[in-house]
């Protein structure tokens, strides 16, 4: 378990009922979060399995991470514990065409039930389409990560495409499954949660 | 607990009947993971011809709380 966050919960960058996200420093780097990528449990559907993460590893990946304005990756923070439980991300932000791709990983396997992982990938979209005013976000993931692609499809993000064959996952070549959210069909989805609070000009109640 | 109710998250979670209580949740029943959450909000949408928010969604943290939900929402009587 990490220590509780530095951060109080008012001055998250966006807090919903169950999670919120915040900056991520370098005690998440020190705690979870190194030891969540060399977890085979959470990188079995990701590239970052073949290699070895270390804390330093991490910290120089938190300094990178801090000078880039084409990703932006926020810890995800259980409300309820103040307990860091995973990893929220935009990347390849494109400013220009305004699209991104978006990742969660929840590295807690205490926090997988469903819900924490519901309500912090509909707050990442809300980020990305609304925040960040991006007209599309996409999401990949590998056939062989059934629950993360239900979860993201639940939210409304509709499959456009494949790449057969793109990853060899234990044993065996899988797909790569590519999901895609246009701002309009955010905005007029009965999905959107409109309870999300924002660290913008305002003060967000706990 | 509705029996209707009862056994639509029985089925769900692929759990006799009987061991289906009013205040099962994620915390006390091992079934309830990320991916019969999923399965759940399907079936209950399917099933009660609504659709949840993410906010009803996140709501849905016990067998009490979806009957209580669907309650609210006019969906069970």
């Amino acid at each position: 378990m990490s220590a509780p966050s530095a951060y109080p919960v008012e001055f998250a960058y966006a807090v919903g009922s169950s999670v919120y996200f915040r900056y991520l420093t370098e005690a998440d780097a020190l705690g979870n979060w190194h030891h969540w990528f060399n977890s085979p449990e959470v990188t079995q559907n990701l590239a970052a399995q073949y290699w070895v993460n270390t804390p330093d590893a991490q910290l120089e990946y938190l300094k990178e991470l801090r000078r880039s304005k084409e990703r932006l990756a926020l810890a995800v923070v259980d409300r309820n514990t103040n307990e860091h439980i995973g990893i929220g991300s935009l990347s390849q932000l494109d400013m220009l065409n305004r699209r991104a791709e978006m990742s969660l990983v929840i590295g807690s396997a205490a926090h997988r039930s469903g819900v924490h992982a519901i309500e912090s990938l509909a707050i990442l979209t809300e980020i990305g389409l609304v925040r960040l005013n991006l007209h599309k976000l996409i999401a990949t993931g590998l056939s062989s990560s059934e629950r993360g692609l239900n979860l993201t499809k639940l939210l409304g993000y509709v499959q456009t495409g494949c790449f057969r064959e793109h990853a060899f996952v234990g044993g065996v070549w899988v797909d790569c499954v590519y999901l895609e959210m246009l701002q309009r069909e955010w905005l007029n989805s009965s999905r959107r949660p409109k309870t999300i609070g924002w660290n913008v000009n305002e003060h967000i109640g706990g | 607990m509705n029996s209707n109710l009862k056994r639509l998250l029985a089925s769900v979670f692929q759990v006799p009947v009987e061991r289906l209580h009013s205040d099962a949740s994620p915390e006390n029943l091992h079934e309830w993971d990320s991916f019969a959450t999923v399965n759940l909000v399907v079936a209950l949408e399917d099933t009660y011809k609504c659709t949840f928010s993410i906010d009803e969604i996140v709501r849905l943290q016990s067998a009490q709380s979806i009957e209580q939900m669907l309650r609210e929402k006019g969906l069970l009587v």
